[in-house]
C-alpha cells in the first residue's frame, strides 16, 4: 500500500516536470511574437539578397569564360574564371603581358559590376617593353 | 594635316590609299583617339581599346572580334614597318563616325558610342 502511494507521487512529480517543460517551450513561442515587427522578414529577405547575389557570381562566370575562350588572342591560353560575390578571379597562364591584359579587360567589360582580380602568370615572364617594341 | 579627330588635328602618319581602300596605322589613330592598342606577338592579334570598345585583329585575316562579336572588314590588316595598317571603315566598328575625302586623303572621325 506504501508502494502504490509512493508510485503516485513520482508520477504526479513527473506529470508536473512534463507540464512545466512544455509550458516553457510554449512560453519561448510567445516569446517570439514579441520580436520587433520585420525582424524574421527581414532575415528572409537577406537570405533572398544573398542567394541572389550568389546566383549573379554564378552566372557571371560562364558568361566570361566563353568571351575569353571565343578571343582569337586568348585561343590556347589556359584561364580559369571564378566568382564570388562581387569578384570575378582569373588564373592560369598566358603567354605575354597583352593575353593576361586582355583577358582583364574582357572579363570587365563581361562583368562591369564586378571587382576583377587578374592573377593570371605571364609563362616565361615575357616583360612589357618585349610586348611595346613590335607592331601597332 | 590629313586627319580630323573629334574635332582636332592630328599629326599622324598620313594613310595611305590602295585598291581603293584607304588604310590607316592603328596604334597611331586609336591613340590620337583617346584609346590605346596592345600586341600580342604570339598569335599576331593587334589588340584595340577605344571607349567601352575592345576589339582585336589578326595580321592577315579579315575577320575582327569586336567586343566579342566577329565582324568582317573590307580587307585583312597588315603590318609594315612595325605597324598595323587597317582599312579606315574599322573605326566604324569601335563607336566612331568615318567620313574619307578621297581626293584630299582627309580622314575626319568623330566619337559616337
Amino acid at each position: 500500500m506504501q508502494q502504490v502511494w509512493k508510485r503516485n507521487i513520482a508520477n504526479a512529480l513527473l506529470g508536473g516536470a512534463l507540464v512545466l517543460a512544455l509550458a516553457g517551450c510554449s512560453g519561448n513561442n510567445a516569446s517570439d511574437s514579441t520580436l520587433p515587427p520585420g525582424t524574421v522578414e527581414n532575415v528572409v529577405n537577406d537570405t533572398r539578397e544573398t542567394a541572389k547575389d550568389v546566383g549573379v557570381a554564378v552566372a557571371i562566370t560562364p558568361k566570361v569564360k566563353s568571351a575569353l575562350l571565343a578571343n582569337e588572342s586568348l585561343k590556347g591560353t589556359s584561364i580559369d574564371v571564378s566568382s564570388v560575390d562581387k569578384t570575378v578571379t582569373l588564373t592560369g597562364t598566358v603567354t605575354n603581358n597583352a593575353q593576361k591584359s586582355l583577358a582583364g579587360n574582357i572579363a570587365k567589360q563581361q562583368a562591369p559590376d564586378f571587382q576583377i582580380v587578374n592573377n593570371l602568370q605571364v609563362k616565361g615572364g615575357a616583360s612589357p617593353v618585349m610586348n611595346k617594341k613590335p607592331a601597332n | 594635316m590629313p586627319y580630323t579627330l573629334n574635332g582636332q588635328e592630328a599629326s599622324i602618319t598620313e594613310p595611305n590609299l590602295k585598291d581603293g581602300t584607304m588604310w590607316v596605322p592603328l596604334r597611331a589613330v586609336s591613340e590620337a583617339l583617346g584609346g590605346n592598342a596592345d600586341w600580342d606577338p604570339d598569335n599576331r592579334v593587334a589588340i584595340v581599346y577605344l571607349g567601352t570598345n575592345i576589339a582585336t585583329l589578326k595580321i592577315d585575316d579579315a575577320t575582327a572580334d569586336v567586343n566579342g562579336e566577329k565582324s568582317q572588314l573590307q580587307e585583312a590588316p597588315y603590318l609594315e614597318d612595325g605597324e598595323t595598317w587597317v582599312p579606315v571603315r574599322f573605326f566604324n566598328l569601335v563607336g566612331q563616325q568615318v567620313r574619307v575625302n578621297l581626293q584630299d586623303k582627309h580622314i575626319e572621325m568623330t566619337t559616337v558610342a
